[in-house]
C-alpha cells in the first residue's frame, strides 16, 4: 500500500478468493491508554485528576474481519475508537496500522492515512452538517484531498449513493429531508468515498429504530464484501454485535476483559462480566428464558476517575475473592481455551457454571449478599 | 466568590490598561506637537514650554506612558489650559449634572420599560400588547436627539406659546438650589433618554417574560391554584428580570459617556457636553479625561453587574 | 431554523423498506429546499416585513436617483438660493410650490438635500455594518474555534471595544483628524464588530463540539476548511439577522455624530447635520427639523421592522442573542 495514495486512484477490491484473514494484522494496539484531565473547580487540585477512559488496551484486527467491541456506556469504547482514528492523541502505548506506527503522527502526517481509516458515527442527526447538501457532504473527502473535478466528483458521489441504497437524484437535498436510517447511509457513503481499508463503526445503529437497524447492518455487511473492508463494530448491544462480528472484545472501565471469536464468546463465556451481559439479552423462547440463570448486574459503573483497585470489576462481581482486590488480571489464555480466546480474570467461569449462585467473598462489593440463596458463604458483611 | 471578584476586577483592570494605551497612542504618539495641542490654540509659548517640561516630552515613549498612567492613578488628570483649572475641577463640576441626568432617566425607563414589558407579556397578542409593541418600535427607532428636539418643540415651545410655562428650554439647576427647579429642568432630558430606553426595555422584558412564563414551573404554580398575580410577580418576574437587571447595569454604566447627545440638546453642562465643548476648544486634556472616566464607569458597572448576576444565579459562580 | 425534522422523519420511516422517500410522480429529482429558501418563504408571508422592504427599496432608489430630484425641482443640493429661498428677513421659507419641503437657513432646497442625504445614511449604514460584520465574524470564528490563548487574547480586544465609550472616543478621534466620511465609517465599523464577535463566538463554541465537525476532522479537513465550510454556514443565520438589525443602529449613530458636528464637513447634505443646523430655528422653521427627522425616522423604522421580520423568519431563537 502506498502511503501517499491520496490521489484517489481506485484501490483493488479484494476478490472473495483472496482470503486474507490469517495474514498479518491490519491494526495492532499495544498497551494503548488515553486519559483526560478533569476540570477541577478546586484551585489546587487542578491538573491532578484524570479520567482514565482507556487503560492498557491491546488488540489486533486482521484484514477483512469484523471485530466487535462491546461494553456499557462509559466503558471507553468510543474513546478507543477515536484513538484508533487518531482524533485523539494517545496518552500511552502504540498503534500500528499496516505495519506503520501511527501513534505519534501529526495531523499532517495522518492526512494520507485518512483515506485508509474512516469512521461512521453514532448520531445520524449530529454527524451531518445540516446546512450542507448531501452531495457536498458525501463529496467532502474528495474535495478535502483535492481529487477530481466537480463533475467527476458528482458522478462518484452518485455512484456511492446508489451503493448505499439512496436515490442518487437526491444529491441536492439537505440532511433534514432524510430519515435516521437514510442519514446513516449518507454517513456510510461519506466514509467509503476514499475506499478506506478499515472502517470504525461507532454505534452506527444505536440511534435507529429496531426495524431500521437490521437494514443498515445488512447494508454494512454487503458493503464489506463489495469493498473488502475491515470493520471495528462498536455497540452496547451484544445481540447486534453477535450478528456481524467475527471476533468480539468486551470492554469494562477502560480495560478489555475478554476477547474471543463470536461463537466461542457465547458458548464458552469466561469472564463474569460477559456472562452478566449475555444473561441480559432477550431470549425468544419463554421457557428457555425462564429456566436460564438471571444475573442482574448490580450498581453502576464506577467513576473512571477513580477506578477500583485490582480487578476493576470486583465491586460488582459475584465471584469476587480477596485476590481480586489486590491484583489486576492480565488479558491472557485461561483454562483450556485456544489462542484466540483471552480473558482478564483470576477466577474465570467454567462452562455451564451457574454464576447466579455465586457470592462475593469480599467486603468492597455492591452486591447485597443476603439476597443470594447460599451455596458459598461470604466472610464479611455486604456493603 | 472572592476569587470571582478578584478575577473580574483583574480583567477589568486589563481592559482599562489597554484603553489607557489606546488613548495614549492617540494623543501622544499621533503626529503633531503634543505640547502645543495640549496647550490649545490660545496658548502662549511659555505655557507650551511649561507643558513640555511637565510631561517630560523628551523622555522615551514608555517613560512618558508610565508618567501618564502614574499621574492618572494619583488623581491628576491633567490641566485644562483653556480654562486654567485642573481637569479634576472641571470633571467635578460636570459629574453631578450627568449623574442627575442618568440616575433620574434610569429610574424612569426601568419602571416604564419593565411595567410595559410585563403588561405585554401577560396578554400576548392582545390590543395592549400590540399597542405597546408599536410604541416600543416607534421610540426604539427614534434617534434621541430628534426626540429631544421634538419634545422641546411640543412641550416647551408650543405649550409656552399657549401660555403654559412648565418646561424650560434647557440648562441645569443644581439640587442644592431646590428639588423643584432641579427636576423641572431635568424632566425633558429625562424623558428624552427614558422614552428610547424604555422602548428597548419593553421589548427586552417582554421577551424575557414570555420565555419564563412558558416554563414548566410556572404551569405548576398555576395548577397549584396560586393567584395569577402572585404567579407573575413572585415566580415569573424574579427569573425574567435577571437579564433585564444585568442589561440595566451595563446600560447605566455606558450612559456616563453616552449622554452626550441629550446634554447637547438641552445644554446641560455634564461630562458629555464638556467633551463636545472641548472639541471646539481643541482642549485635549478634557477629552482624554472623559474617555478614561467613562471607560472606568463602564468597567465598574460591568463588575457590579457580574456580581449581581452571580448572586441572582448561583450557577454562574461555579464557573 | 429548527434542525429537528421529527415531523418529516417519522413519516419517512414509515415509507418503503429501503427507507427512501418516493420520488415525484413524474420521477424527477426533488430539489432540496435549503433552509434559506424556507426562511425566505416565511419572510414573504410577513406583510409588515414586505412593506418595510418596499419602503427601504424606495429610499434606496431615492438615494440613487437623487440627481433626478435636482433636475425635477431645478435646484442643486448645495446651491444657496438666497433670492427665492429666503424670506425678506433672511429666514428660511416654509413649504411652497417651489420648495416642497421648504428651505434651510442658507436658502437650500430641503427636499433635494434630503434625497442626497439618503446617500450618506445608506452608504455609511451599509459599509460600516459590512466592516463590522466582516471583522466580527472572523474574530468570533477564530476565537471560538481555537479557544485557549487565542480566545483569551481576542476576548480582551472584544472587551475593550465594548467598554470604550463610543461617542467620546469619536469626539477624541475627530479632534485629532477632523471630520470626514471615512473616519465616520471606520469609527462606527470598529465599534460595532464586538457584539457580532460575541454572538459568533458563542455559536462557534457550541458548534465545534458537534459530531459533524469531528467527522470533518476524521476526513482530514484542515482547520480553516472546517471553520469556513462547516461551521460558518451554521453561524450565518443569526449573523444575518443581526446585520439587518445593525444597519438602522448605524444609521442613527451616524446621524447622531453628524448632529454633534462630528460627521461630514459642510456643505454636504446629511440628515443629522441638517437637524443640527435646524435646531437654531426650531421655533420659527419647523420644517427644517421635521422633514429630515421624518426621513431619518422612516428609514430607521423600515429597517427595524424588516429586521424583525427577518429574525422571525430565519432564526426564531435569536431573541436571546440580540442585545
Amino acid at each position: 500500500m502506498s502511503e501517499s495514495d491520496g490521489s484517489g486512484t481506485p484501490k483493488p477490491v479484494l476478490s472473495p478468493s483472496q482470503d486474507t484473514r490469517h495474514d498479518d494484522p491490519l491494526l495492532r494496539l499495544e498497551h494503548v491508554s488515553k486519559s483526560f484531565p478533569v476540570q477541577s473547580s478546586k484551585l489546587f487540585r487542578r491538573g491532578h485528576e484524570f479520567v482514565h477512559a482507556v487503560d492498557d488496551v491491546s488488540l489486533e484486527v486482521r484484514p477483512g474481519e469484523t471485530l466487535g467491541l462491546v461494553g456499557e456506556t462509559g466503558c471507553g469504547k468510543s474513546t478507543l475508537a477515536r484513538c484508533i482514528a487518531r482524533l485523539y492523541d494517545l496518552s500511552g502505548g502504540s498503534i500500528t496500522f499496516d505495519g506503520k506506527d501511527i501513534s505519534h503522527l501529526s495531523r499532517r502526517g495522518m492526512r494520507p492515512l485518512r483515506s485508509e481509516i474512516q469512521m461512521i458515527f453514532q448520531d445520524p442527526y449530529g454527524s451531518l452538517n445540516p446546512r450542507r447538501r448531501v452531495g457536498s457532504i458525501i463529496g467532502d473527502p474528495f474535495a478535502i484531498h483535492g481529487i477530481d473535478s466537480r463533475t467527476e466528483r458528482k458522478k462518484k458521489v452518485q455512484d456511492l449513493m446508489e451503493r448505499v441504497g439512496l436515490n442518487p437524484e437526491h444529491y441536492n437535498r439537505f440532511p433534514a429531508d432524510f430519515s435516521g436510517g437514510q442519514r446513516q447511509r449518507i454517513g456510510t457513503a461519506r466514509a467509503l468515498a476514499l475506499r478506506p481499508r478499515m472502517v470504525i463503526c461507532d454505534e452506527p445503529v444505536s440511534a435507529l429504530d429496531v426495524s431500521v437497524q437490521a437494514q443498515i447492518i445488512n447494508m454494512l455487511k454487503d458493503l464489506q464484501d463489495d469493498f473488502g473492508l475491515t470493520y471495528i463494530f462498536i455497540s452496547h448491544d451484544l445481540s447486534v454485535v453477535r450478528h456481524v462480528s467475527d471476533r468480539i472484545a468486551v470492554m469494562y472501565l477502560g480495560h478489555i476483559v475478554e476477547v474471543a471469536p463470536s461463537a466461542e464468546l457465547f458458548e464458552k463465556t469466561r469472564h463474569p462480566y460477559t456472562r452478566a451481559l449475555l444473561s441480559a439479552l432477550p431470549v425468544a423462547d419463554p421457557d428457555a428464558a425462564d429456566s436460564r440463570e438471571r444475573i442482574l448486574l448490580v450498581g453502576e459503573i464506577p467513576s473512571p476517575t477513580n477506578p477500583p483497585s485490582g480487578c476493576r470489576f470486583h465491586t460488582r462481581c459475584p465471584k469476587a475473592r480477596p485476590d481480586c482486590v489486590r491484583t489486576d488480571p492480565v488479558l491472557q489464555r485461561v483454562l483450556d481455551d485456544g489462542a484466540e480466546h483471552q480473558t482478564a480474570c483470576l477466577h474465570p467461569l467454567a462452562i455451564d457454571e451457574d454464576m447466579s449462585l455465586s457470592r462475593p467473598q469480599i467486603e468492597d462489593t455492591e452486591i447485597d449478599t443476603a439476597s443470594i440463596p447460599g451455596q458459598e458463604t461470604n466472610t464479611g458483611g455486604s456493603q | 466568590m472572592l476569587r470571582f471578584l478578584i478575577r473580574r476586577t483583574a480583567l477589568g483592570a486589563i481592559v482599562l490598561w489597554l484603553i489607557s494605551m489606546l488613548v495614549f497612542a492617540l494623543f501622544f504618539i499621533a503626529p503633531g506637537d503634543v505640547a502645543r495641542t495640549l496647550a490649545g490654540r490660545q496658548a502662549t509659548p511659555e505655557t507650551v514650554a511649561l507643558i513640555q517640561h511637565r510631561l517630560g516630552l523628551d523622555l522615551p515613549i514608555w517613560q512618558q506612558y508610565l508618567g501618564f498612567v502614574g499621574r492618572a492613578l494619583r488623581g491628576d488628570l491633567g490641566y485644562d489650559y483653556y480654562h486654567q483649572v485642573p481637569v479634576t475641577t472641571v470633571i467635578a463640576t460636570a459629574a453631578p449634572v450627568t449623574l442627575s441626568l442618568v440616575v433620574g432617566a434610569a429610574i424612569m425607563w426601568l419602571t416604564l420599560g419593565v411595567f410595559n414589558g410585563v403588561m405585554s407579556a401577560i396578554r400576548p397578542r392582545s390590543f395592549v400588547d400590540r399597542g405597546l409593541t408599536v410604541f416600543a418600535l416607534f421610540f426604539y427607532s427614534m434617534p434621541s436627539f430628534l426626540l429631544g428636539l421634538l419634545l422641546l418643540y411640543f412641550l416647551y415651545f408650543q405649550l409656552t406659546l399657549a401660555g403654559i410655562r412648565v418646561f424650560p428650554p434647557g440648562g441645569f439647576v443644581p439640587l442644592s438650589d431646590g428639588v423643584g427647579p432641579w427636576a423641572q429642568h431635568l424632566i425633558l432630558p429625562w424623558l428624552t433618554l427614558a422614552l428610547v430606553s424604555a422602548a428597548i426595555y419593553t421589548r427586552l422584558t417582554r421577551g424575557s417574560m414570555l420565555d419564563v412564563l412558558g416554563e414548566d414551573y410556572i404551569r405548576t404554580a398555576r395548577s397549584k391554584g396560586i393567584s395569577e398575580r402572585r404567579v407573575i410577580v413572585r415566580h415569573g418576574l424574579r427569573s425574567a428580570l435577571t437579564p433585564v437587571v444585568t442589561q440595566f447595569g451595563i446600560d447605566v454604566g455606558a450612559l456616563f459617556g453616552g449622554a452626550v447627545i441629550t446634554e447637547t440638546v438641552f445644554s446641560l453642562p455634564g461630562i458629555g457636553k464638556a467633551s463636545i465643548d472641548a472639541l471646539t476648544q481643541q482642549n485635549q486634556p478634557i477629552i482624554i479625561a472623559t474617555v478614561l472616566l467613562a471607560s472606568t464607569a463602564v468597567v465598574i458597572a460591568n463588575i457590579v453587574v457580574d456580581i449581581a448576576y452571580a448572586v441572582l444565579d448561583p450557577r454562574v459562580r461555579l464557573h | 431554523m429548527s434542525l429537528d425534522p421529527t415531523g418529516m422523519t417519522s413519516a419517512a420511516e414509515a415509507v418503503d423498506g429501503s427507507g427512501q422517500r418516493a420520488a415525484t410522480p413524474d420521477g424527477k429529482a426533488i430539489e432540496g429546499r435549503s433552509p434559506w429558501a424556507l426562511g425566505w418563504q416565511r419572510l414573504r408571508r410577513d406583510r409588515v416585513a414586505m412593506i418595510s422592504l418596499v419602503i427601504i427599496g424606495l429610499i434606496v432608489l431615492m438615494a440613487i436617483f437623487a440627481p433626478l430630484a435636482s433636475t425635477l425641482t431645478g435646484h442643486e443640493p448645495n446651491e444657496q438660493y438666497r433670492q427665492i429661498g429666503l424670506s425678506p428677513d433672511g429666514l428660511p421659507l416654509g413649504p411652497t410650490s417651489q420648495f416642497w419641503f421648504g428651505t434651510d437657513d442658507l436658502g437650500r432646497d430641503i427636499l433635494v438635500r434630503i434625497a442626497f442625504g439618503a446617500r450618506v445614511s445608506l452608504l455609511v449604514g451599509v459599509v460600516s455594518t459590512g466592516i463590522a460584520v466582516a471583522i466580527g465574524v472572523v474574530v468570533g470564528l477564530v476565537a471560538g474555534f481555537f479557544g485557549g490563548i487565542v480566545d483569551t487574547v481576542l476576548a480582551r480586544f472584544v472587551d475593550v471595544a465594548l467598554t470604550v465609550p463610543f461617542l467620546l472616543v469619536a469626539i477624541a478621534l475627530v479632534s485629532i483628524t477632523g471630520p470626514s466620511l471615512t473616519i465616520t465609517i471606520l469609527v462606527i465599523g470598529f465599534f460595532s464588530w464586538a457584539s457580532v464577535a460575541r454572538i459568533v463566538r458563542g455559536q462557534v463554541l457550541s458548534l465545534r463540539e458537534r459530531e459533524f465537525v469531528e467527522a470533518a476532522r476524521s476526513l482530514g479537513a484542515s482547520d480553516p476548511r472546517i471553520m469556513f465550510v462547516d461551521i460558518l454556514p451554521n453561524v450565518l443565520a443569526p449573523v444575518i439577522v443581526y446585520t439587518t438589525l445593525l444597519i438602522p443602529v448605524v444609521i442613527v449613530v451616524q446621524a447622531a455624530l453628524a448632529y454633534l458636528g462630528l460627521g461630514l464637513p459642510p456643505p454636504t447634505a446629511d440628515w443629522g447635520g441638517m437637524i443640527s443646523d435646524g435646531q437654531k430655528y426650531y421655533t420659527t422653521a419647523w420644517w427644517f427639523i421635521i422633514f429630515p427627522g421624518s426621513a431619518l425616522l422612516l428609514t430607521t423604522l423600515a429597517f427595524n421592522l424588516f429586521g424583525d421580520g427577518v429574525r422571525d423568519a430565519f432564526d426564531p431563537r435569536a431573541d436571546q442573542l440580540l442585545k
